[in-house]
């Protein structure tokens, strides 16, 4: 899923996500209940007609900006506290206020508000957290005003403590959702208590429902967690990367801004159909991202581009049966000199695909 | 052409006269003060600048308009032509893109239809000088490297920009203020960018002072322009292999005596067409001026005004006998989140904004969603200019733009950046097909801008570039009409009432 933070992904127009391929996108509650505004949305219809975008869109609870964006933010069992950004004063957000603007916004797949610590916390605070987010799991569903049209998402905390996770796992798949998030990841953890997470997770998850692992979106990522297991990701990493001048290519980044690219006449990628890959050159961009926004736009494009690719071709590799030959040659191509990380080893071994 | 390689500079200004003299000649036939011209080259030997020609007393010869050419120059057979070369055609009248390196700021290439992007672009200097080194290694045009297939003009001076920009211009070069801030382009290295980036026209550098600007400096502009378009003729001779088209720039600050020598000076010039820079002429009530100078330059040759402000300047320079003008202030209005609604097919004032009191406050009716995130949204409107120098950083761009000088009083646009617009989810323009108001509303591009979107500029850019072909094709058919007069009277009656 691609991040569109505030109703649009930075630069590229509806029609050009749609020409894409683009089959959802991603919108924060958090932005869109603070401008807009919830009712500006629910006056235009929904977010989808708000941003004129007919694929499906899905938002998360807000929790998590509260504490990325706030210092501020001081959770208790009613919600979350924190102070305005702009007055000072203080407001708070509980997971009522979180499915009233969800529902008013009525994006396809809601997150319920959860507990959201940083995944370093030990000891109590962070089983409090779970605790906190399996009951706030309850006030979500409850004040969930449109269960027909918009499905409602928990999410799995326990931070990197498996027994934790169990118990989270255990009683928030009693609660029947439609679909389930891995969170509290992605937050500066080990990779290896990362990957051994996500794998407790997967196992224990409901098969038939969708597992959203959030947070996560570098290539190597993706590829791992699809092994293990999950079907959904969000990720401003390919976007924001965009405006900082880098392209995503197969062998990993091109940073087109360095003087390397300044003569370079063929494509970021001459396998990529993208608009930016069929018409420019890397010489090109490298001039363009110094002189004019179109730049980073083109290089959005491509971004997306890559990534949707490389997802439809991690699934068109597992309906055809061939998705562990497909591992083998995405990281002999990433990591030419075979110096795999050892926790890809590790995780892609623990599901049964040898790289080395 | 008596210009010989040794001393050119010396010599250029005696062409001038003699130039100045045939010209005149074969203009007035029937002026008897001819005579008064025969001692000129004298004259000049003796003076010690030779910037002082064009303010010598004694050759002030008065050049009248042409008055049978000036009163057909908003005829069919003086606007609706082609103009072709060799290499390229060019149909009048039209608007070009503004471009940045050959790109219509902030759109791609896939969403500039045609009814975008036409098929001619303006590049102004500025944008393109940190490639040329690499176009030069490469050996490719800056066509072949910016993958258009619209015919470039290559323009030293950003019509973008207010003219103050360019006082520190000096004999030597002029200056273009760049990414990394100004840089001196002289003749010369002009003329190799010219060479290496094999534009199909390009305008030859031109001293462009405001009209504000005292005699002597108005003098020196005109000179030292002349000067340098004759440098660019020599080159184009010297150099057969370069198909670039020349066009001249008419100096002489909004001046009418000025501009008047120029464009006779410049009439006789072997040049393809020329260029009167909007930002050359007073404020208001130049458009006599500029009937007064098109009537005298050759019929055959087309002429441009580059850097009008609204689409009431359109309609006059195209009145004015101006075949072709260009889109730079579009870019800025697009920037400021300004959306032009002008029904060209039928203009009318624009209807005061009424403020739904239902709407009114944003804040009030985002309580029922619990008031924790609710904000007042024109609190943030304010904030806009502050964050400025965030923005500058976030998308690497540097505007160089001073409203003040450069906002023209009267408009007929939405600000979308008003909160009067937040709940209007309606087209921009009832009767647009642009491929904005197909497909998104007044309301989200009001919450694009308020939240600093990159899409809020490519949005109105897309819808204003559209609105103002669409203006074209209005004018065409009213000159066609031979009605352009009365359309620019009723326009002009619009923009004063809104």
């Amino acid at each position: 899923m691609h991040v569109g933070t505030q109703g649009t992904i930075k630069g590229v127009t509806t029609k050009q996500l749609n020409d894409l391929g683009v089959p959802i996108i991603l919108g924060n509650t958090y932005h869109l209940g603070h401008r807009p505004g919830p009712s500006v949305v629910d006056a235009a219809g929904g977010l989808h007609k708000f941003m004129n975008w007919d694929k499906a869109i899905l938002t998360d609870s807000g929790g998590f900006q509260m504490v990325s964006l706030l210092k501020l933010a001081n959770f208790t069992e009613e919600g979350v506290k924190f102070q305005s950004p702009h007055n000072g004063t203080e407001m708070l957000l509980t997971p009522e206020h979180s499915m009233a603007i969800q529902n008013a916004l009525e994006s396809d797949i809601m997150m319920q508000l959860d507990d959201v610590v940083s995944v370093l916390t030990k000891g109590e605070r962070m089983y409090e957290a779970m605790e906190r987010s399996v009951r706030w799991l309850d006030r979500c569903q409850a004040a969930h005003k449109k269960v027909s049209t918009q499905n409602l998402f928990g999410i799995i905390q326990g931070g990197l403590e498996p027994e934790w996770r169990l118990k989270c796992l255990k009683k928030m798949i009693s609660k029947d959702c439609p679909g389930y998030a891995i969170g509290g990841l992605s937050g500066g953890e080990e990779k290896e208590d990362f990957w051994k997470t996500v794998s407790i997770c997967t196992d224990h998850l409901p098969k038939e429902k969708p597992r959203y692992l959030m947070g996560v979106g570098y290539q190597v990522e993706l590829v791992v967690c699809s092994a293990l297991g999950c079907d959904m990701y969000d990720c401003v990493f390919p976007t924001r990367t965009a405006r900082f001048g880098s392209a995503l290519v197969r062998t990993g980044q091109l940073q087109l801004k360095n003087k390397m690219f300044s003569e370079d006449l063929s494509p970021i990628d001459d396998q990529c159909s993208c608009l930016t890959c069929k018409t420019y050159s890397r010489a090109y961009l490298h001039f363009l991202l110094n002189e004019d926004t179109t730049g980073v736009i083109l290089l959005t494009i491509h971004n997306i581009a890559y990534q949707l690719r490389l997802m439809s071709d991690i699934r068109k590799s597992i309906m055809e049966d061939k998705f562990p030959d497909f591992i083998r040659t995405f990281f002999s191509t990433m990591f030419p000199d075979k110096s795999y990380p050892s926790w890809v080893v590790d995780a892609l071994s623990s599901v049964g695909v040898n790289l080395v | 052409m008596m210009v010989t390689k040794r001393s050119p500079e010396k010599q250029i200004p005696v062409t001038d006269v003699h130039l100045a003299k045939k010209a005149k000649l074969e203009e007035d036939e029937s002026n008897s003060t001819v005579n008064g011209d025969q001692t000129i080259p004298e004259k000049i030997k003796s003076k010690k600048k030779n910037e002082s020609i064009l303010i010598n007393p004694e050759l002030e010869v008065r050049i009248e308009p042409d008055k049978t050419r000036r009163s057909q120059l908003n005829t069919t057979s003086h606007l609706i032509r082609t103009f072709k070369t060799e290499h390229f055609t060019l149909n009048s009248p039209d608007v070009m893109s503004y471009t940045h390196c050959g790109q219509v700021p902030h759109v791609t290439a896939d969403l500039c239809s045609s009814t975008v992007n036409g098929d001619v672009s303006i590049v102004p200097l500025h944008s393109i000088l940190t490639c040329i080194k690499v176009l030069e290694k490469l050996n490719k045009s800056l066509a072949e490297f910016v993958k258009t297939n619209n015919k470039i003009i290559l323009n030293p001076f950003n019509s973008s920009e207010p003219c103050d920009l360019t006082a520190f211009n000096d004999q030597l070069g002029m200056s273009v203020w760049g990414k990394g801030g100004r840089k001196k382009i002289t003749s010369k290295e002009y003329l190799d960018i010219v060479k290496i980036s094999k534009p199909e026209l390009f305008v030859s550098l031109s001293d462009v002072v405001p009209s504000s600007v005292n005699k002597k400096r108005a003098n020196k502009s005109c000179y030292r322009t002349l000067q340098w378009v004759t440098e660019a003729i020599a080159f184009l001779e010297g150099n057969s292999g370069v198909t670039s088209q020349l066009l001249a720039p008419i100096p002489g600050s909004g001046d009418r005596q000025l501009m008047m020598k120029s464009a006779n000076l410049l009439a006789s010039r072997k040049v393809f067409g020329y260029v009167i820079e909007r930002a050359t002429l007073p404020t208001e009530n130049w458009e006599d001026l500029v009937r007064d100078v098109v009537s005298i330059l050759p019929d055959s040759r087309p002429v441009f005004m580059l850097g009008v402000l609204n689409e009431l300047e359109i309609v006059k320079a195209y009145n004015c006998g101006c075949h072709f003008v260009d889109s730079s202030f579009v870019l800025h209005f697009s920037n400021r989140g300004q959306a032009m609604v002008l029904d060209s097919a039928n203009p009318t004032p624009l209807p005061e904004p009424s403020r739904n009191p239902d709407h009114a406050s944003t804040e009030e009716a985002n309580k029922d969603f619990g008031p924790s995130l609710a904000e007042n949204i024109p609190s943030e409107i304010s904030g806009e200019t502050e964050d400025k120098k965030k923005k500058k950083r976030e998308t690497g761009k540097v505007l160089i733009f001073k409203p003040e000088h450069y906002i023209p009083s009267k408009s007929l646009t939405l600000d979308l950046v008003s909160a009067v617009y937040t709940r209007q989810f309606l087209k921009i323009a009832e009767s647009c097909e642009c491929f904005t108001c197909e497909r998104h509303t007044r309301g989200y591009i009001n919450h694009l801008i308020i939240t600093r979107e990159l899409l809020a500029p490519t949005l109105l850019m897309l819808h204003n570039m559209y609105h103002i072909r669409n203006l074209v094709n209005t004018v065409k058919a009213k000159v066609e009409g031979g009605s352009l007069e009365r359309y620019e009277a009723t326009l002009e009656g619009v923009f004063r009432i809104s």
